[in-house]
């Protein structure tokens, strides 16, 4: 039977006050006359529930910057600016926008709303510098996303053949290798985490379920966590003795990760020898050395997942975006890419970070810090110290409505981009650098008969 | 808005309808209301019609006891002409005295019931009817105030020639009563500013036009001859240029001669006043600042550019100097505000006469002898007219808190207006407290009047027990008083030995401020007296606008306070009518006592809720409902207070 993917998210109110972007202030002139709270549609304003004929202090949280209040104030009695404790958020990639963002995705489930237009930069490093094609659609947000249910945002994670062998009769000659199909192009990178206690990795694992998505759990840790293999949504990560851990599996394991490529073609032997039909990936770190070492990981291993640097980068210092096009490229001419499953991680921030990503040549997004924004951290420049957002006491049912939300508005945004660009399936995106503009291109495009080509960099 | 007989007020706009409770209608307001009168609401609950026993000016109890017992009968707020026809033909039918009223503020007692009767509220009549700028004319029910129509001229960029400085008070009133006001000097007398008055009688309405001998009657009239409804009046083009200017002098000799040369300038200056060392000192205080220099001040008005020319040039030939532009708009602006001493007393007394400009320095220094002589630490004012005639006002502060003191000063200021009026002075309006000075005004005013008050109210049904003949109800006798016979030939004599009488008055003064003050002041008491019943805070009052009690207003508030205080009992229904407010401060911003009303507010409701409980579903109900009437809309787009900065009435911003 026919099902239709379907999130069921539902609001899942923060532990702690979240730091308002904006703080409104009502000066002692104001006269109570209730219009900012008929103006104000986020609920800032609102009459005092012991006294409504005075007005309460601003909920300035839910203010998103729209000025109706502001404007519409016949006393001029109200005051916006950006907070300090909010321009004090976050750190690398994670600007104090981005982590309000995802608290906000996390608490609704919705696409977010960003109030008075769009300022100030309109570009930056990484992702920042690439513009996805929104050709086919005006205002994506205002059209919301009706008429999108039958865009797929299914990826598979395989290998496949380079080829299809057919015998005279046109049957199928080549065997099909296994083939896990999900219905969101992310996955949960559970290796590294701020904070891993049982709470937080028993929501993960509910949010997962939820999904229909998948958890890379290093293999050690699967029972401290309460996971089970057999749910099928683990993908254990295993090390130098993979045969040996992977012959211990229940069957309902079709993934596995190994920790590193060290010795890869003889552990990815290993792996198929105690389990005929397994998918193998390998987890590697991107440095200045892989582009060069891709082509020989891909002929040994299914999947090859990526793992930039916090913010985004490879050690070099290249951000994902470019090392991302050229992974893809050497790949494509090595005739290899449609072989391999690739996965990249590290410093994805924002929605809009799945489709650039894939749009540079990924298949899969792994999500690690952004799940621990997910549950109110702040990602602070140092994690020592007390926890403003008490990671390590979120239960787990909170943690499964926060993440459940947040891949739904990713998921909603992605599919808003997919309807803009008007296609149909995600997987068409991949390595569609056509879809973008990158802002090197477009400075060229512009200026380079102006200015000599060397003054642009 | 309309009354019913079970006890409610309810009042529609747009889809919502409010229902305040109301007391049940007693006494002649249940017959009132049987007549069924369109148009007109019926105030039923005592505690609503004790607000119209008094106006602006608060007669010691003392004297309130000795002499009079006021209290209407009724009181009616009529919303068009043929309302007031109607019940002045109830009236009549039934011979119950009539007092038509404006917003009260007047401070003679010239809205004061002492015959009982129906008082008629005309505050709710305040709709301007048109405004012509082609001809420069404005037309207006008499309800409306002053302010209003300012802010409706300026729409046009027209405004007002002249106004009283209680912009807040409504058109009748002035016409009834003073008509010398800011503006005054260019302007002239409000009545060479109105071309024509309608005036309801119990058979109809009457026009009245300019050159007829009644219409100029109808000036000063307090009152007396019947209902002002409507009046068409002169207005004039905004001009830019005009400018206050603020010279200050170290003799009075000298400013009064610079206000004369002032006065004779082509083209004359808009407005003059001028202001004692004392007055200037009082405004540094009240301001909490030290910047008004100190001397006798002269504040003048340019009217257009020639006039600004002319100002500066005298100026420079006379060779004085004048003080920075801001500190002369600080005093323009204050002028709007005359009431701020009553904090200092709390409270404040005072006289107000029209004196020959000749005359003045004499009087002015009888006024400072004599207000030495009683320990009264006066402030003079004198406004410059045309004609030969200024208007000279003496008021010093006093402690109503003390009633015995209070009255002992009402005694005093009543002395200095006899002393000034047998100098040759009259009294500005008569009132009850200048009832004693008719025989001052000149003898063809007074039969002009007569005359006028037999062809206009025949039946003498209008504001009567005044002006003619003072008439207190319970007791005829005491009420003699104040009747010239008695108390002007007293004071007379009181005046001729105002230097022996002197001694007495400043001992029993000092006894009274020793031993008669209250033991201890309750703050929310101290403040109620305070209050200056001026109504600046009625008009701008949304709660009132919505519902049209007066309970619901600041002066309402402190009335209800005071009698609270003061052991008096009030309705649960009356308690309920308290909590109707919008918290929007629109009546401190414009308190002429400048009183900290919010706070006031709050203690209030706080004593109230422990003897009558709080409905916090009415009040919740009100909200709804004023947010969604379009007189609550109006009133915030125009920004709450008239004449305030624009996009807001000022208030200090706290952040
Ligand atoms: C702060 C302040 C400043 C003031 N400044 C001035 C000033 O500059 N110049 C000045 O002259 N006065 C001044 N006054 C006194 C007073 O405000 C004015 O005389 C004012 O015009 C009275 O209007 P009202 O609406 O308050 O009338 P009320 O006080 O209600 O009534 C005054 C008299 O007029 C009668 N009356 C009222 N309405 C009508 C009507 N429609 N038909 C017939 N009779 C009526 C009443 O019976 C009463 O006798 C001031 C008062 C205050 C409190
Ligand atoms: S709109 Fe302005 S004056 Fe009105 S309640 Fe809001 S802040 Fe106060
Ligand atoms: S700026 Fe907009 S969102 Fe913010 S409080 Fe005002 S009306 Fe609400
Ligand atoms: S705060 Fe506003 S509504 Fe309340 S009494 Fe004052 S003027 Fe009236
Ligand atoms: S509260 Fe202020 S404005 Fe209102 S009547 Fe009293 S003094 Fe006048």
């Amino acid at each position: 039977m026919y099902e239709r993917y379907h999130i069921h998210q539902e609001v899942t109110a923060p532990r702690f006050r979240p730091v308002p972007k904006f703080i409104i202030q009502r000066a002692g002139n104001c006269i109570n006359c209730g219009k900012c709270e008929r103006n104000c549609v986020y609920g800032v304003h609102m009459r005092r529930d012991d006294d409504p004929r005075r007005m309460a202090d601003p909920l300035s949280q839910f203010c998103k910057d729209c000025f109706r209040c502001i404007a519409g104030c016949p006393q001029r009695a109200l005051t916006i600016s950006v907070g300090a404790e909010f321009t004090s958020l976050g750190s690398g990639g994670w600007t104090p926008q981005r982590v309000t963002t995802v608290w906000n995705e996390s608490e609704t489930g919705k696409v977010p709303v960003f109030g008075a237009g769009y300022r100030g930069m309109f570009s930056g490093p990484g992702y920042d510098a690439m513009w996805t094609d929104m050709s086919e659609i005006v205002r994506p947000t205002r059209d919301g996303i009706h008429g999108r249910e039958h865009i797929s945002t299914n990826v598979l994670i395989c290998r496949n053949p380079p080829f299809l062998e057919f015998g005279p009769k046109g049957e199928l000659l080549t065997p099909m290798a296994e083939s896990i199909d999900l219905p969101v192009p992310f996955v949960f990178d559970l290796a590294a985490l701020k904070e891993s206690t049982k709470g937080i990795m028993q929501g993960l694992d509910q949010a997962a379920k939820e999904l229909h998505t998948l958890l890379m759990v290093p293999v050690d840790k699967v029972e401290a966590y309460g996971m089970d293999l057999s749910s099928g949504r683990v993908v254990p990560i295993v090390g130098d003795d993979a045969g040996n851990e992977v012959s211990k599996m229940p069957e309902q394991v079709r993934f596995i990760e190994l920790s590193d490529a060290n010795r890869l073609k003889e552990r990815v032997k290993a792996v198929r020898a105690a389990r005929g039909g397994m998918i193998v990936g390998t987890r590697v770190k991107a440095d200045a050395e892989l582009e060069s070492r891709l082509v020989d990981i891909a002929c040994e291993a299914d999947v090859i997942h990526v793992l930039f640097d916090e913010e985004g980068r490879e050690s070099g210092g290249r951000y994902a975006r470019d090392a991302l096009r050229s992974y893809h490229k050497v790949l494509v001419k090595a005739g290899i890419r449609d072989e391999v499953t690739i996965i990249a991680g590290g410093g994805i921030a924002a929605a809009e970070q799945v489709p650039k990503s894939i749009i540079c040549g990924t298949d899969v997004v792994s999500l690690d810090d952004a799940l621990m924004v997910s549950l109110g951290c702040r990602m602070c420049h140092s994690c020592k110290g007390e926890c403003p957002a008490d990671l390590a006491n979120a239960p787990s049912e909170y943690v499964k409505g926060r993440v459940v939300n947040m891949a739904n508005a990713w998921r909603d945004q992605l599919l808003e981009v997919l309807g803009a660009m008007g296609i149909k399936e995600v997987r068409r995106l991949r390595g569609e650098t056509g879809r973008a503009i990158f802002q090197e291109d477009a400075e060229r495009d512009s200026f380079a008969g102006i200015f000599r080509g060397d003054v642009i960099g | 808005m309309e009354s019913s007989a079970q006890g409610c007020t309810s009042v529609e706009a747009g889809a919502q309808q409010f229902d305040a409770k109301e007391e049940p209608k007693t006494g002649l307001a249940v017959d009132i209301g049987a007549q069924g009168i369109p148009g007109l609401r019926v105030v039923s609950g005592k505690g609503e019609m004790m607000l119209f026993s008094r106006d602006q000016s608060d007669i010691p109890q003392l004297l309130k006891d000795m002499l009079l017992n006021y209290r209407p009968d009724a009181v009616v707020q009529p919303s068009t002409a043929e309302a007031i026809v109607a019940i002045l033909g109830y009236a009549e039918r039934r011979d119950l005295k009539v007092v038509p009223r404006g917003i009260s503020s007047s401070p003679f007692g010239g809205a004061v019931p002492v015959d009982g009767g129906i008082v008629i509220d005309l505050s709710s009549m305040n709709g301007i009817i048109n405004v012509d700028p082609s001809q420069k004319r404005a037309t207006v029910l008499a309800g409306a105030r002053w302010s209003d129509i300012d802010h409706e001229l300026g729409k046009s960029g027209l405004r007002l020639i002249t106004s009283p400085s209680s912009k807040f008070s409504t058109v009748g009133g002035w016409i009834a009563g003073g008509g010398i006001g800011i503006g005054s000097l260019g302007g002239g007398h409000l009545s060479e500013n109105v071309l024509t008055v309608k005036v309801a009688n119990p058979k109809g309405v009457r026009t009245y036009v300019k050159g007829e001998e009644d219409f100029r009657r109808l000036f000063g009239s307090e009152g007396q001859l019947g209902v002002i409804v409507e009046a068409t009046m002169m207005v004039k083009t905004k001009d830019p240029s005009s400018k206050p200017h603020l010279i200050v002098l170290q003799e009075l000799k000298d400013a009064i001669d610079l206000a004369i040369s002032l006065k004779r300038l082509d083209p004359i200056p808009e407005d003059l006043i001028y202001f004692s060392p004392n007055k200037m000192a009082y405004s540094n205080d009240l301001l909490h600042l030290d910047i008004l220099p100190q001397g006798h001040a002269l504040l003048v008005t340019s009217s257009n550019e020639a006039s600004e020319k002319a100002i500066v040039s005298l100026m420079a030939s006379k060779g004085v100097t004048e003080a920075g532009e801001h500190l002369a708009r600080l005093l323009s602006h204050d002028r709007y505000f005359p009431m701020k001493l009553r904090r200092i007393g709390p409270g404040m007394l005072g006289a107000e006469v029209l004196t020959p400009t000749a005359k003045l320095e004499d009087m002015l220094a009888k006024a400072e002898e004599l207000c030495e002589a009683f320990a009264l630490d006066p402030l003079l004012e004198v406004h410059f007219l045309q004609g030969k005639d200024s208007l000279m006002l003496c008021y010093y502060p006093t402690d109503q808190g003390n009633q015995m003191l209070y009255a002992l000063d009402a005694v005093k200021s009543m002395i200095v207006t006899a002393s000034l009026v047998d100098m040759g002075a009259r009294p500005y309006s008569l009132g009850i407290w200048n009832n004693s000075f008719v025989d001052s005004l000149p003898e063809e005013e007074m039969t002009g009047m007569s005359r006028s008050k037999k062809r206009m109210d025949p039946s003498q049904m209008f504001n009567s027990g005044k002006y003619f003949k003072l008439k207190g109800r319970t007791f005829g006798i005491p009420s003699m008083l104040l009747t010239p016979m008695v108390a002007g030939n007293g004071l007379k004599i009181m005046s001729s030995m105002s230097s022996t009488l002197s001694p007495f008055l400043r001992a029993a003064t000092a006894v009274a401020k020793r031993t008669m003050g209250p033991k201890s002041r309750d703050p929310l008491k101290e403040l109620a007296d305070q209050c200056a019943m001026c109504g600046a805070c009625v008009a701008v009052c949304p709660a009132y606008n919505l519902i049209g009690d007066e309970r619901v207003t600041a002066r309402g508030k402190l009335v209800t306070a005071r009698t609270l205080i003061d052991g008096g009992k009030i309705s649960e229904e009356h308690a309920q009518r308290t909590f109707l407010c919008m918290r929007c401060k629109a009546c401190e911003q414009v308190c002429q006592s400048k009183l900290g009303l919010m706070d006031a507010y709050d203690d209030l409701e706080s004593r109230l809720e422990k003897r009558y409980k709080r409905d916090a579903k009415e009040i919740e109900a009100f909200v709804k409902f004023a947010e969604s009437s379009d007189i609550y809309e109006e009133l915030i787009d125009k920004g709450l207070v008239l004449g305030s900065p624009k996009n807001g009435m000022g208030g200090e911003r706290d952040v």
